[in-house]
């Protein structure tokens, strides 16, 4: 609401455009390389082995179509988006309610539960996996869904919660105190004021918990044999053989599986910004 | 029925699962079950691609499910890199399926010795696989005297070329280590690279190299003896072989330079070999899967040839061995008898199997005496006549051994790592060979070295 | 009205219910951790005082494979790739992370397509991001051989990822193009809770942009960056996936760290009581880190 005037302000200082070219620089070095991967998309395998980085000679567009059919991605998109979206919404909630305790409850012990959550998302997770697997075995959880979902929400809510700790800390406390007085109890705070408060924090934590579920491969391919229930990451394995890899149909894969998320990512890119000036008006 | 399946779970439960296996076993083919017998059968593939996959799934799949009325496969493609350690991270859990594979006799030998395995024996002479599958395959499924693995896969070394571009200069395949060398200095000379090769998708894969200099320079005689023990591998046969190559490396035949040699990928050197940027390439049988995509863009021709032999009394025309996969039954199956009817399926049907390796060229080779005769036409000629000449070389002894199939797992991972560090200089051939005389020498007193066939003479 | 009353009579009481829930907050994240990670661990503990291949039994050694890691050059050599690893990420992408959120923080027009671009990468699988440069950055097809041909040569024939001096920072380099845009992000997220008020009061009393990026910027993202320094060490303890997929570790061990090391003894060499072993070291090794950073907390930083 208030950018408007803000915008014109900064337009009439002369001085920002030596930050464009340093961000157009930047800007170019994560991008450029992606143009490979979208020529790559449409070249045949042989054509990468001997022109890996140039223009396709003869564009070569029935690799997305290929791509589709052979990864079966019409089933593990829709898995994905399952896992994906159960990480998301168990990630804030977990990572939400122990980060707002740590952060405004002065839970005691803080710091014995930091030290905790970090050496907990230090472990390799290789190394747990075999008991972890007897343990799932045991609870029947082994090539679910939903027992997927859960080792998720641990192994990404560690990371999560310190991160949005971090966030919590640096917000101002007078909006909570105030709904205190007004009666509210813990959870109505922080649902109706550090929620909204916060959301570049929750939005950054349901990204990185979203992203690290839609690409995860390790867990997934150990725990889930029926092909029916398998993710986005194992449609890569369908364009490999002996010691060799399509990668035109790779590439065209790997713009199939960003696809959904960028369009997600640039969806929230306006809560991003407006998140916090919305929850400052409201407050 | 239903009485057969419960007995035969209870046994299986019982710990004694080879005895279950077996009663159960006799008591179907009392009933004229034949094979198979209903239930469900879990089977977890290596087979990559969904071509090959949908062969599977429609060819050997459905046709087998119908001959076993009612038994239903259940098949899981899963990565070959990643099988080992899921299917240990299973069996270890607890699950797992009813049909193991594992990446080779030396990796079976562990599962064996864990108990997880079950007895084959009596499927054995059910199905008859004595008179059917090679006998020195069979052998090496063999622990003490018991059977408990079928391998699979069987693969080979050679030297592929580009045949357009040796008619051009007029070259032919060397017969001799002086014919290879003049080859390498010829095409060098020219600016082509002698051997695309390259371990930059895989660096594990260097072992190929040592395996075919210590065949073909030192021998299949010295390395079976090696390998039961009778000589070390510091001597300095061994050690001349893995000069001979750092000494090629070096020079840059392979890949174009010791640097290029560690990053080519696989795509990039198979390229070079289909556009004649590069001679030949040294790799196993399975590239005639997918050689013939590299050459297209060329039209060029290929072909292989046996690799040379690098000094005096190695046999002119000698196939090193390798097992890429081996098949078990898992301990705790409960439909054991599914399972095996099965592998027998896979594995054991001559014509079936000759169609198979047709379709998905010699990625599945199964363990049976061909000839260039047993295949079906659509089969690539040049694909039959290597077949035909593994079949033929294990039956008449001039066999040498691979190093992901006869050498114990930790002497396999140290010729893996080790070798590289010849290459960069970290370390000479003389203190790499001794390092992996003490590792395979501590594995072999485990006992964890496979039964070791002896090459030369008719087995 | 009888608000104010009850609130002065039993401030015990409130604060009694601020603790309760404040467990009861806790109680998903234990819960999870618990089942997941911590009770497997334990076993994983115990496993790292045997002998044990994966599979089958495992045989009691006591303290053996922790003195073998000791005596283990491989491991050693192994470790100081982490330490130089470390440097590298705390460096390049914070600085790169910085300097990319500060100064999109500053601009109003084309911050969202910015952020979008620096983001990518990140959202790529890393099997997909490995094979992409390793094309790149191919020795005779990649931008060496490219360059060659407009006339700058210097880098046609480098071989990256083949040699044993360039290896390790090559694959940090991939490593980094995909990790620094999420650097930007937490950082920028973290700079729009900084009060725009403190930047027009620096601005009064005449303070430059350098000025007031230190005393205004980095002491309001404080805790992201401490946070950020944090999980970058960590991080670089445990890194396993673009040196495992790229190169292996090779050549010859040029690029080995302890995560790829690690994951050897466990499933080539089927050392699972050596690699778990070997695998609490790193998660010791960390929980040293950790502990400084707690102890400069109660030292009264607010971090």
């Amino acid at each position: 609401m208030s950018t408007p005037a803000r915008g014109r302000r900064q337009r009439r200082e002369p001085s920002k455009f030596p930050y464009y070219i340093v961000l157009v620089l930047l800007a170019l070095f994560a991008v450029g390389p992606l143009v490979v991967l979208i020529f790559n998309s449409l070249k045949t395998n042989a054509e990468i082995g001997r022109n890996p980085l140039g223009p396709p000679t003869s564009p070569v567009f029935e690799n997305f179509a290929t791509a589709w059919t052979q990864g079966d991605f019409a089933t593990t998109l829709v898995n994905s988006t399952i896992l994906t979206t159960g990480t998301i919404v168990g990630v804030c909630v977990i990572a939400g309610t122990a980060a707002y305790a740590m952060a405004r409850l002065d839970l005691p012990g803080t710091n014995a539960v930091l030290l905790y959550l970090f050496v907990a998302s230090a472990l390799p997770f290789q190394l747990f996996i075999v008991p972890l697997f007897f343990l799932w075995s045991t609870l029947q959880l082994t090539n679910t869904l939903y027992g997927l979902i859960v080792i998720y929400w641990a192994i990404f809510s560690p990371f999560a919660t310190l991160l949005l700790r971090s966030y919590l800390v640096a917000l101002p406390r007078g909006f909570e105190d105030a709904a205190r007085v007004d009666g509210a109890n813990e959870l109505q705070v922080l649902t109706r004021v550090v929620l909204p408060l916060s959301w570049p924090g929750f939005l950054t934590i349901a990204l990185v918990s979203g992203l690290g579920a839609w690409n995860e491969f390790f867990f997934a391919i150990t725990f889930i044999q029926d092909q029916n229930l398998k993710p986005v990451t194992t449609s890569f394995l369908a364009f490999q053989s002996n010691f060799s890899r399509d990668w035109g149909l790779t590439s065209a894969a790997s713009l199939i599986i960003i696809l959904p998320v960028l369009v997600l990512f640039l969806g929230l890119q306006r809560r991003f910004i407006n998140g916090l000036t919305a929850g400052g008006l409201k407050g | 029925m239903h009485a057969h399946i419960s007995r035969r779970q209870f046994l299986a439960r019982g710990g004694k699962a080879a005895l279950g296996v077996g009663l159960a076993g006799s008591l179907l083919s009392g009933c004229g079950g034949g094979g198979g017998g209903g239930g469900q059968v879990t089977y977890w593939s290596n087979l990559e691609g969904s071509g090959p996959q949908a062969y599977f799934k429609k060819s050997i799949e459905k046709p087998f499910e119908k001959a076993n009325g009612g038994t239903d496969l259940k098949v899981t493609f899963q990565p070959p890199d990643e099988m080992d350690r899921l299917v240990r991270t299973a069996l270890q859990g607890g699950e797992g399926p009813d049909i193991i594979m594992t990446p080779g006799p030396a990796y079976a030998q562990e599962y064996i010795d864990a108990n997880l395995f079950a007895e084959l024996d009596d499927y054995s002479s059910e199905y008859k696989w004595e008179d059917k599958l090679l006998g020195w395959a069979l052998d090496l499924g063999r622990y003490e005297d018991k059977l408990y693995a079928i391998p699979y896969q069987l693969q080979t070394m050679l030297l592929y070329y580009n045949k357009t571009l040796f008619e051009d200069k007029g070259m032919a395949p060397p017969k001799n280590r002086d014919e290879l060398e003049a080859m390498a200095e010829e095409l060098q000379g020219q600016g082509i690279t002698p051997f695309a090769a390259g371990i930059g998708d895989d660096p594990a894969a260097i072992e190929w190299f040592p395996t075919v200099f210590w065949n073909h320079y030192s021998g299949p005689d010295a390395l079976y003896q090696a390998l039961t023990g009778e000589i070390p591998f510091s001597d300095p046969i061994f050690v001349e072989a893995i000069d001979l190559f750092n000494s090629y490396v070096q020079k840059g035949w392979f890949g174009g330079s010791q640097e290029k040699f560690f990053s080519n990928g696989f795509d990039a050197l198979h390229a070079d070999l289909g556009d004649g940027k590069a001679g030949t390439n040294v790799e196993g049988s399975w590239f005639l899967a997918t050689i013939n995509d590299y050459f297209e863009n060329s039209g060029d021709a290929w072909d292989w040839a046996p690799l040379p032999p690098l000094r005096s009394g190695v046999p002119a025309e000698l196939y090193e061995l390798g097992i890429g996969s081996t098949l078990s039954v898992n301990g705790r199956a409960e439909n054991a008898e599914g399972a095996a009817a099965f592998i027998d399926y896979l594995v054991a049907d001559k014509k079936r199997a000759a169609e198979w390796m047709a379709a998905v060229p010699s990625a599945f080779n199964a363990p049976l005496p061909f000839s260039e005769s047993d295949f079906p036409s659509s089969m690539d000629e040049r694909v039959a006549r290597q077949l035909a000449a593994l079949s033929q070389a294990t039956n008449q002894g001039n066999f040498g051994y691979t190093a992901w199939t006869f050498w114990p797992s930790k002497s396999d991972v140290y010729i893996q790592e080790e070798m590289q560090k010849v290459l960069t200089g970290d370390i000479t051939a003389a203190e790499f060979c001794r390092g992996l005389d003490e590792q395979f020498t501590e594995e072999r007193k485990e006992g964890a070295v496979p039964k070791i066939i002896k090459p030369g003479g008719a087995a | 009205m009888a608000q104010g009353a009850a609130k002065s009579a039993s401030t015990g009481g409130l604060r009694r219910r601020r603790l309760l829930s404040a467990w009861l907050f806790m109680v998903p994240l234990l819960v999870v951790n618990l089942l997941v990670i911590l009770g497997p661990s334990v076993a994983t503990v115990y496993y790292s005082f045997t002998e044990w291949s994966g599979i089958g039994p495992a045989e009691w050694v006591g303290l053996q494979n922790y003195r073998d890691i000791v005596a283990d050059v491989d491991f050693w050599s192994a470790l100081l790739h982490n330490l130089i690893w470390t440097m590298i990420f705390l460096t390049v992408p914070i600085g790169m992370g910085l300097l990319g959120a500060f100064l999109l923080s500053q601009i109003t027009r084309f911050q969202m397509i910015f952020r979008v671009l620096y983001f990518i990468p990140y959202v790529i699988a890393s099997v997909v991001n490995a094979a992409l440069w390793q094309n790149i950055l191919d020795p005779s097809r990649g931008i060496g051989s490219a360059l060659a041909t407009v006339g700058i040569p210097f880098l046609d024939g480098v071989s990256f990822f083949g040699s044993e001096r360039l290896a390790l920072p090559a694959v940090a380099f991939v490593d980094n193009w995909h990790w620094w845009g999420f650097v930007v992000l937490l950082f920028l997220t973290a700079l729009q809770s900084v009060d725009k008020e403190l930047y027009e009061a620096a601005k009064m009393d005449g303070a430059n942009r350098w000025q007031q990026f230190i005393n205004v910027t980095i002491p309001g993202i404080r805790a992201t960056l401490v946070f950020v320094v944090l999980i970058t060490i960590i991080g670089s303890l445990l890194v396993f996936d673009y040196i495992y997929i790229i190169t292996q570790g090779g050549p010859a061990g040029a690029s080995e760290v302890v995560g790829t090391l690690m994951y050897k003894e466990a499933f080539a060499r089927f050392e699972a009581g050596y690699a778990a072993a070997m695998g609490l070291g790193l998660s010791f090794m960390s929980g040293l880190v950790i502990v400084v950073f707690l102890f400069l907390r109660r030292r009264g930083w607010e971090i």
